[in-house]
């Protein structure tokens, strides 16, 4: 995947830690453009945690599915959780991420009324798959500044 | 005897043994902390190593270290997955961070060539998180 340039008379905008700052609008073109990521919410315990899934980012909304267990607990409390897609280039040291915070919830493939392509991380799960819709409040991104051209996901 | 087939969770997924887990701690080069910041959950990529046990990663001052200070729990990931033929791994891991003070342990460390995320280092500080739990599973 290669994003476009950022037209020079853009003003390009970095954090205190030296990385890029990207706008929202690349942010949702790349949430678009990825299939995995990972949430991150906060278990019972209040302990953090991460989990690998599989993605579709249709009408500024994150959809994956969850068996049942601890990402579908969270969604059923309507739980703020983040969700994360990053990508690094090993032969250029590019790299880039963006974050999702928001709300997620349970909901129905009716509900969505799209069909979103969205085969289960899980392909070969035993036991039944929930529909889970984050609802974003804030999407940021960051992007190491090392190279001129934007980086690629491998 | 062995078994015939590897084993799997109650989801069905293969379960990675520990030596396969260690292997791909240690030669993934990029991994992602979550930890809990403000109330919030939060997940952040990092260049990290796998050194004894533990998660090293090289910071700069941020949230990231605000909540090592107070000895969080973290919980640290790393995958891969191929869309094409929809198979992949993960390995995940939960401990305690630390800040990393004692100055030999640092020159140890220094000596990593571990590179942070991102590159402009004025706070240049080292977290531990010595993982308690490690598990990974198999998607294919």
């Amino acid at each position: 995947m290669r994003f476009e340039e950022p037209p020079a008379v853009r003003q390009r905008r970095f954090d205190e830690s030296g990385m890029e700052i990207l706008a929202e609008s690349t942010c949702v073109r790349i949430l678009h453009d990825q299939s995995l990521g990972r949430v991150g919410f906060i278990d019972d315990d209040g302990e953090p945690l991460v989990l690998p899934v599989s993605y579709r980012f249709h009408r500024r909304r994150v959809y994956f599915y969850s068996s049942e267990g601890a990402k579908l607990r969270a969604a059923t409390r309507g739980a703020r959780v983040c969700f994360e897609v990053d990508g690094w280039n090993p032969a250029t040291g590019d790299g880039w991420s963006v974050l999702v915070k928001g709300v997620c919830r349970p909901v129905e493939e009716e509900e969505v009324g799209f069909d979103l392509d969205l085969r289960p991380w899980l392909r070969t799960a035993l036991r039944p798959m929930k529909l889970v819709e984050i609802v974003p409040e804030e999407i940021s991104g960051r992007r190491l500044p090392s190279g001129p051209v934007a980086p690629e996901w491998d | 005897m062995e078994p015939m087939n590897p084993p799997t969770d109650h989801r069905g997924l293969e379960v990675l043994s520990p030596e396969e887990c260690d292997r791909l701690l240690e030669t993934t080069p990029i991994g992602r902390v979550a930890f809990v910041h403000a109330g919030e959950p939060q997940i952040l990529p990092v260049n990290y190593r796998y050194v004894e046990g533990s998660i090293v990663i090289r910071t700069t001052v941020g949230s990231k270290l605000d909540v090592a200070e107070m000895e969080g729990r973290f919980a640290f990931e790393i995958d891969d997955w191929d869309p094409a033929t929809r198979t992949g791994w993960s390995v995940l891991g939960h401990g305690i961070a630390t800040v990393v003070t004692d100055e030999e342990e640092v020159a140890r460390l220094e000596a990593l060539g571990l590179h942070p995320w991102a590159e402009e280092t004025t706070g240049d500080l080292w977290i531990r998180i010595i993982l308690d739990d490690v598990t990974g599973r198999r998607i294919s």
